[in-house]
């Protein structure tokens, strides 16, 4: 059964913190003359997306995830730049640096956001707003980025406590308030409900916190699915007993990317396939596990979307080995139908423990993960660019 | 051309010869079976021209002839006539047959006989005979070893060796090898070495179900064919061109540690951690240990399901040698134990990553090796 007890006494103090608008914000520290104006950053190609956008940008209804060219249309003063993630992955490790001075348990969640467990720190940083201030300071000091943290006793009423203390600032959510705090807003603010579950709960006349906390759990269920009903609802009570570091271990890992113009060139496709390839071969073995198989998803310009996948023949986490097998399923899928492609992405997935099967008649079967891992040292000391694979 | 025979023999003919029938028809005439009178017999054959397969089943043949049709049809057909006798009328206008059972009638149009492909005739080489158990077992245990994806051609046939009086089978999928000798009905003079499609020998085992009591093998002369010739059946395979492994190599010839096990306790073993393997990467850790003053040793069998739980089976075995450490696919583990017969079973080991041996006392000609996965202990 799930707890649900709550022990006011001994509340857990949990810190969420946001940089306020970061990649915008880097670049201003870079470039003063950004200061004050609309700025877009992400994709400024035809259908490039918007990946952050300055306060400024966002009073013309600019946000993350829109096309950029709908964003061009709502703000067309506004300033577009591609932006610089090397620079952006260099600035966050500081920033969790900096954070880890003030407790030993951080957990980020982002390149911009992360958890810390300030729960007893009383004594040497004072009350946890006074924390929260210091912590603010330091950032702004060191990196000159402002910072807003939400202060709750879980990470659920301390993530929806920082929206509420944007920009830049601080707020507190304590247990016994959390129900009441949530109860008002919308479902939507809710971690974990997304679009989809919230055009379900709006089916229901449900369209606040509140009303989803004491809604009849039998239409719940078949809104939300049978096993997420009731937790769903003790979280919209602003019930979050998870820990910080949850072992949520991923089952697939994917990157995708969408070309600005349809393409059919074999040469071009492969080209895309094998950066993506590498892309998820770095993050399945960062996350130390090996994959079963590998897909491939293609969007063809008319939008039909296909997805092909092959299990390996066993195990593995090599760039060679996810890029052999999805280029088989291109080269097959290409056969299938030959029309221009508008998207193309790579998955791995049935990801588990770190083993590999020896070969019988291969001198070296970990030449693959080997080389591999060898190339994503120099790619995390030198940058993404400073090594890359001959093709043959 | 008129041919009367038992329902019951047509429709296991028409089985035995229904895997050869071409999947897809790059040549039309390939899905169909050819029917032909042969020496006071019905013959049934079907190619894919990589394997032909033919039949041969008691009949009461009148005049002569041959037809094609489509083996499909003929097979669904003949398999849903409710009488004892078939009788089946060849047709020259338009080609084909009129199947009568009883009261049922079917007419099949069909593709003239010269248009199926010829079956190579397989002579000019070497030929042996090898006694059906022993070669049945011998298939039973090496077969399955072979690959499946043909990213290494070679690997996808099984190597057989003729010498002397003796023959041997060898399949590796690249992460393990089976091996198998054992001895012919007669020696040769010449030595034999040719690959034969995994398939084809899957074939050959199945076939043997027919309680044959003998199987006759010849290879062309110059490598490109082979034909197996049981009692009523034979196989025609092309064989696979190209360099087998030199296994022999791979077959460790010393070992650090050496445990004899209950093979049915280790099948048992085995088949309950492999319940903990699936929803992990399949891995199956053993570890054998020696008992202490010569006494007993002990194996134990350990799995574990990524954050469901885990597994450890403890089983009494026969040890020389230092404590080792190894895990295996359970697939590969599961594929071995399952072939193997007798009371006990030997596994020999030396270190996490050097391979494992199994055999067994009672086939004395039989080598399984595997290769271990790399793990975390």
């Amino acid at each position: 059964m799930p707890d649900d007890s709550i022990n006011f006494d001994k509340e857990r103090v949990i810190f969420h913190i946001d940089l306020d608008a970061f990649y915008v914000e880097v670049e201003r520290q870079n470039d003063p003359n950004l200061r004050g104006k609309a700025v877009v950053i992400g994709g400024t190609g035809p259908r490039g997306v918007v990946a952050t956008a300055s306060y400024e940008a966002r009073k013309f209804g600019v946000h993350s995830a829109m096309a950029t060219a709908v964003a061009r249309r709502l703000c067309p003063t506004a300033i577009f730049m591609r932006g610089n993630h090397e620079l952006y992955r260099n600035v966050s490790k500081k920033f969790m640096n900096i954070l880890r001075e003030y407790s030993p348990n951080v957990v980020p969640v982002s390149v911009d956001e992360a958890y810390l467990d300030m729960t007893g720190t009383e004594r040497l940083y004072g009350e946890p707003i006074d924390a929260a201030d210091t912590i603010r300071k330091a950032v702004r000091d060191a990196l000159g980025l402002p910072a807003s943290i939400g202060i709750g006793p879980s990470k659920l009423v301390a993530k929806v406590s920082s929206e509420h203390a944007k920009p830049d600032g601080v707020f507190q959510v304590r247990q016994q308030e959390a129900e009441a705090f949530f109860a008002p807003q919308p479902v939507r603010n809710l971690p974990g409900i997304g679009p989809k579950a919230g055009e379900a709960l709006a089916k229901l006349q449900i369209s606040t916190l509140g009303e989803l906390a004491t809604a009849p759990i039998g239409p719940l269920r078949r809104a939300l699915g049978p096993n997420n009903a009731a937790h769903v609802q003790r979280r919209a009570r602003g019930i979050d007993n998870a820990p910080l570091r949850e072992r949520v271990k991923a089952k697939s890992i994917s990157a995708e990317t969408t070309f600005e113009t349809d393409v059919s060139s074999r040469s071009e496709l492969e080209k895309s396939l094998k950066k993506l390839c590498e892309r998820v071969g770095t993050r399945l073995r960062k996350s130390g596990q090996r994959a079963r198989g590998a897909s491939i998803k293609l969007r063809y310009g008319d939008f039909t979307t296909i997805t092909r996948q092959r299990t390996f023949q066993a195990p593995g986490d090599g760039d060679q080995l996810i890029y052999d097998t999805a280029h088989a399923l291109l080269v097959t899928a290409m056969r299938q139908r030959g029309d221009a492609i508008r998207l193309i992405g790579v998955g791995v997935s049935g990801l588990g423990e770190q083993a590999a099967q020896l070969s019988l008649l291969d001198q070296n079967p970990m030449a693959d993960s080997d080389t591999s891992e060898a190339i994503d040292t120099i790619r995390d000391r030198f940058g993404s660019e400073s090594i890359s694979r001959g093709s043959v | 051309m008129q041919v009367t025979c038992l329902r019951e023999n047509l429709s296991r003919g028409l089985a035995n010869v229904s895997r050869a029938v071409a999947a897809r028809a790059t040549l039309p005439v390939t899905q169909n079976v050819l029917l032909e009178g042969d020496n006071g017999q019905l013959k049934l054959t079907a190619t894919n021209t990589e394997i032909s397969i033919s039949t041969w089943i008691g009949a009461q043949i009148e005049g002569e002839g041959t037809v094609t049709v489509p083996a499909r049809m003929l097979t669904d057909f003949v398999n849903s006539l409710p009488g004892q006798t078939v009788n089946i009328e060849f047709k020259n206008e338009p080609v084909g047959v009129v199947v009568t059972c009883d009261k049922f009638n079917g007419t099949i149009n069909g593709i003239a006989s010269e248009e199926f492909p010829p079956i190579p005739t397989v002579d000019g080489g070497a030929s042996v005979t090898i006694p059906a158990d022993t070669f049945r077992g011998a298939l039973e245990r090496v077969v399955f070893a072979a690959a499946t994806d043909d990213s290494r051609p070679v690997l996808t046939g099984v190597k057989v060796e003729l010498e002397e009086d003796k023959f041997t089978l060898a399949a590796a999928d690249g992460f393990r090898l089976a091996v198998e000798s054992g001895k012919l009905g007669a020696s040769i003079d010449s030595e034999v070495g040719v690959i034969v499609p995994a398939k084809t020998l899957a074939e050959v085992e199945r076939l043997l179900g027919d309680g044959s009591s003998s199987v006759e093998l010849s290879v062309d002369a110059n490598g490109r064919s082979a034909k197996f010739r049981l009692d009523t059946s034979e196989v025609v395979t092309a064989l696979v061109q190209g360099t087998f492994p030199d296994y022999e190599k791979l077959i460790p010839t010393s070992y650090g540690t050496k445990a004899t096990i209950d093979l049915s306790s280790m099948v048992q073993a085995t088949r309950a951690a492999s319940i903990f393997a699936r929803d992990g990467s399949g891995i199956i850790r053993v570890v054998v240990s020696p008992g202490e003053d010569d006494g007993a040793g002990a194996v134990k069998v350990i799995s574990r399901a990524e954050e469901v739980g885990s597994n450890e089976n403890e089983l009494d075995a026969a040890v020389e040698g230092e404590e080792t450490k190894v895990a295996f696919n359970s697939k590969f583990l599961m594929d071995v134990l399952n072939v193997m017969n007798g009371d006990d079973v030997d596994l020999e080991t030396t270190t996490p990553s050097s391979p494992g041996v199994f055999r067994s006392e009672k086939h004395e000609g039989y080598t399984h090796v595997v290769m271990p996965m790399f793990v975390q202990w």
